[in-house]
């Protein structure tokens, strides 16, 4: 037994294991949420709303403009003051449609270069009434994330606290003849996000005006779909808790969250547009690794220019909170959305989003480690996957059409 | 019987199996008492005594798992296969705690319905290697013949599988079982593993048949030993199943194979134990739960394995007569008429020599060996052909042309490999005296029998007791001289004893039980009990153990 063994075991080993495992990736996700979902409903209402107001100020102050010159013989007359309407944008309905397809970026190895696959965003909402509105969205994002497909990671086999030796994740042989593999983490995330949105104005005499307020209760549950995974969805197998801990089979891209955010605007001018949103948020349950679930407090900044009618350039830095099953605790991520849309017509519209997300509390990126249970995991492709942090970047490309109210334009 | 076959036998002891010998005896000579007398009266102490280890502690011989006592010996007409199990140290030292008369707790350790041993049906677990009868080229071979899996309608496979191994039990329905030794186990798997980690014996194709290797013994092992402790469900494992038991007394006794499973896969395999941090925290957390359960505890350490008759030095010694001390590569080779220079050019060809001198156990002035898997094949290939073997080869042929390095650990052992060994072997067995010395358990000093044995200085009073055992004929550490059986890593029936000597002294001491001392040379001469089944002259130690 120690025979032929003894010559290539440590590189075998963990040539074998890689074939065990393929995993699940993630980087971005509930950034996402607030970047396509919550954030972008709360700013069409108050931009909407400002934009009112400017607009029936600027009326007002030239229909007494109008008066001031047609004073002489006719007496003055105490003329009611217009006082600004306000609504939510857009008619009772709304909707929105669009398809995407992206492109990822960064170190992820030479095997995930390349477009990804293709995704699909819908909304549709219905106003209740001047203040109040429900939205149901679904969007879906494609990334292929960092650390997957490159570097080493070292194999674990239960009942051994060391490694028993190492995979290359670049499908070369720094770990031995025929260590190396590449991994299929193409993912593909799909979000469905249940919004009610209800705009205040808060008026004082200490404002210059009227300032209207989303606050938006939330509903959102995710999936995904991880081009290893055997069945088409992002069930894969996973390992914490390194060495003893299991190796479990799991949804690794699946949790369902509530928040309630609350977006307030600092910026408004003709041609920019500025909110901040905050958002506590909690898992609706915990799996997989999640250890507790106590509230969350994403931050999110969003920060527009609009050149010319129909263009829109928007820059959108988050203090993002992803936390999956494949997380012990939360990541924190810092995550930005820099993005320009075209209107094309009336209806339809194009956009472009470069995204990226880096957790600034969990590393190193992408997989960690790989364990084994049983030497036959190895040869089914069994073995779990630990991961780190999730980092992805991605260059994202939509064409869509919807409802004029609706563009973010 | 082939060389070869010899060959793949003892290879595979090395990894699967633990090593270390046992070793020596009590004090002094005089120390050996008569234990065959019904015992006095004991303390709650030792009302329910469990094991915690690996192979040596199940009582695994010549690379056998076997407690059935009516296996034939294919190759020696009219001879029986020796049991292992029912002669290993924890199976005497049960007998002598028992408080009953010898013939009586002799009789049950051999009894399938009440034995706390897991017995193993014939023709045992993995492949033991027995008396080949009177032979002009060697004297021994395995008992079976063809391939170790599926031999027997695959006796050995179906100890991977848990249903499976209802079948290789005396007793799978058992409920006395209080040895929960697992051969091949190793100190983290003890605490941790609830499942084998191979289903199979059978060759897996590509890379992943290297890493199954690795835990081969343990996984065909595991259901054999533990199949009547799956109540524990996802709890199941070595250390708990002991727990279990309610024990009053627990030895621990691991840490071995981490040591062997490096050594044998030549540095490669570096997923046991390493340093001294990670051995004490494995047995702490071992002494722990069974403190928990409410055991008082027993902590053995290590022999250094290098000093045992699987590591043959290849430097020529001054006189055969330090053959019965050390083991030497020239002592077997010169035994098959090689000349003391085909050692020089074995030790020249794979970088073994120590030309400024070597001491086993150093750190500093390591010693180069071939492994006694490599002298076999080396006697076994020069037989058919004539030639010395590449030993950097899989399968020695002729045309083979082995990438040096390549038999590192399987067939030789460098003077700097050695090195590592040792000092793999001294890491853990620094951790094992941290966590007895810090959760205040005593310690049976394995290391101090084996170094003492190891000696050769007749002053010293392990190798005193030993030597003393039939003068001049038995017992000493050189391979095939007494202590250790003929995988050159397992101790033999006196060996055990020795061991079983020490941790009966240590417990008497250390929990004021009045065990009697196991009677080491009634162990040699096979006069414990009347019944011939059971007792019989130690069928590893001179003059009985080879025709």
């Amino acid at each position: 037994m120690l025979g032929k063994f003894a010559s290539a075991v440590a590189a075998a080993v963990a040539a074998v294991s890689i074939c065990a495992f393929a995993l699940p990736a993630a980087a971005d996700g509930t950034a996402d949420v607030y970047e396509r979902g919550i954030v972008p409903g709360a700013n069409d209402a108050i931009k909407s709303i400002m934009t009112q107001q400017q607009a029936q100020r600027e009326k007002a102050r030239r229909q007494a403009s109008v008066n001031d010159k047609t004073v002489g013989q006719v007496p003055p007359v105490q003329q009611k003051r217009v006082g600004p309407k306000m609504e939510l944008p857009g008619g009772r309905f709304e909707y929105r449609v669009d398809i995407s397809a992206a492109y990822p970026w960064g170190n992820i190895g030479s095997y995930g270069k390349g477009w990804l696959m293709g995704g699909m965003d819908a909304s549709v909402g219905y106003g209740f009434n001047w203040s109040t509105r429900l939205v149901a969205s679904m969007f879906q994002l494609q990334h292929w994330p960092y650390g997957f497909n490159s570097g080493l990671a070292p194999v674990y086999l239960a009942g051994f606290k060391n490694p028993v030796g190492c995979a290359d994740l670049t499908n070369g042989n720094a770990c031995g003849s025929g260590a190396g593999r590449n991994i299929n983490v193409r993912t593909k995330d799909t979000f469905g996000v249940f919004m009610l949105q209800k705009m205040f104005v808060i008026k004082s005499d200490k404002l210059p005006g009227p300032v209207p307020i989303v606050i938006t209760p939330t509903y959102v549950t995710r999936g995904g779909q991880i081009g290893f995974s055997p069945n088409n969805n992002d069930v894969v197998p996973f390992t914490y808790n390194l060495p003893d801990g299991p190796v479990v089979n799991i949804p690794v891209r699946t949790a369902q969250y509530y928040a309630v955010a609350l977006t307030f605007p600092f910026l408004k001018t003709p041609k920019m547009f500025g909110t901040f949103t905050v958002a506590p948020q909690w898992l609706v349950h915990t799996a997989g690794a999640n250890v507790g679930n106590s509230m969350q407090f994403p931050q999110v900044m969003y920060l527009e220019y609009t050149p010319v009618h129909g263009t829109t350039v928007f820059f959108e830095p988050q203090s993002a909170r992803d936390y999956l099953p494949t997380d012990p605790y939360p990541e924190h991520l810092f995550a930005y959305f820099l993005g320009a849309s075209q209107r094309l017509s009336k209806y339809a519209f194009v956009q472009v989003v470069l995204n990226s997300g880096n957790p600034t509390n969990r590393g190193p990126d992408g997989i960690t480690a790989i364990k084994c249970v049983t030497v036959q995991q190895a040869l089914t492709n069994a073995c779990g996957l630990a991961i780190g942090g999730l980092k992805a970047t991605q260059l994202q490309l939509q064409f869509g059409i919807g409802s004029p109210s609706v563009f973010p334009l | 019987m082939t060389l070869s076959s010899i060959r793949k036998a003892v290879a595979l002891t090395a990894f699967a199996a633990l090593a270390a010998c046992g070793g020596g005896g009590a004090g002094s000579a005089s120390a050996v008492l008569p234990g065959r007398e019904a015992a006095p009266r004991q303390g709650a102490v030792l009302t329910q005594i469990v094991a915690v280890g690996d192979s040596l502690t199940a009582g695994y011989q010549a690379d056998g798992f076997l407690g059935a006592t009516t296996v034939k010996n294919p190759l020696y007409p009219g001879k029986r296969v020796h049991p292992s199990q029912e002669n290993g140290w924890w199976a005497l030292l049960d007998e002598q705690a028992s408080g009953k008369p010898l013939e009586t707790a002799i009789a049950q350790i051999y009894d399938p319905s009440v034995s706390p041993l897991p017995l193993i049906q014939g023709p045992g677990l993995d492949n033991q290697i027995v008396p080949a009868g009177p032979s002009p080229f060697f004297p021994f071979g395995q008992l079976k013949t063809g391939d170790a899996c599926t031999d027997n309608h695959g006796f050995n496979q179906a100890g991977y599988l848990f249903r499976g191994s209802a079948r290789v039990r005396m007793n799978p329905t058992s409920t006395t079982i209080r040895n929960v030794g697992v051969p091949g186990i190793t100190l983290h798997e003890a605490n941790v593993i609830h499942q084998p980690q191979s289903t199979t014996c059978s060759p897996l194709p590509g890379i992943p048949g290297l890493l199954s290797d690795v835990v081969a013994e343990e996984s065909g092992t595991f259901w054999p030993v533990l199949r009547n402790f799956t109540n524990l469900g996802p709890h199941l494992t070595e250390v708990n199943a002991a727990a279990s038991r309610h024990p009053t007394l627990a030895t621990i006794w691991l840490g071995a194979n981490d040591v062997l499973k490096y050594m044998g896969s030549g540095g490669r395999f570096v997923g046991g134990d390493r340093n001294p941090g990670q051995a004490e925290s494995d047995v702490r957390a071992a002494i722990g739960t069974l403190q928990h359960a409410g055991a008082r505890v027993v902590v053995a350490n290590l022999p250094n394995i290098l000093e045992t008759g699987f590591f043959q030095r290849v430097t020529i010694p001054k006189h055969l007569a330090e053959c019965k001390i050390a083991t030497y590569a020239y002592c077997m080779l010169a035994q098959q008429g090689f000349s003391a220079n085909v050692v020089t050019q074995l030790a020249r060809r794979y970088h073994l020599a120590t030309p400024q001198g070597c001491e086993p156990t150093s750190l500093s002035k390591p010693c180069g060996y071939l492994t006694l898997p490599g002298v076999v094949e080396v006697i076994s290939y020069h037989s058919t052909t004539g030639q010395i073997p590449d030993l950097d080869c899989a399968k020695p042929s002729p045309h083979c042309k082995g990438v040096p390095g390549s038999g590192l650990g399987m067939n030789y052992i460098t003077p700097e490999f050695a090195g590592k060994v040792q000092a793999l072997n001294n890491a853990v067995n620094t951790g094992i005296d941290d966590a007895a010395r810090s959760s205040r358990v005593p310690l049976v000093n394995i290391t101090a029998i084996f170094d003492g044995l190891a000696s050769g200085d007749p002053s010293n009073p392990y190798f005193a007791e030993a030597a003393s055992i039939n003068p001049r004929k038995c017992c000493t550490l050189g391979f095939l001289y007494g202590i250790l059986s003929f995988d050159g890593l397992h101790p033999s029936n006196t060996g055990y004893a020795l061991i079983a000597y020490d941790f009966i002294k240590t417990i008497n001491k250390a929990y004021g039980a009045q065990i009697p001392e196991v009677d080491v040379q009634a162990v040699y001469d096979g006069t414990r009990c009347s019944n011939k089944r059971y007792c019989f002259p130690d069928p590893y130690a001179p003059p009985n153990d080879i025709p």
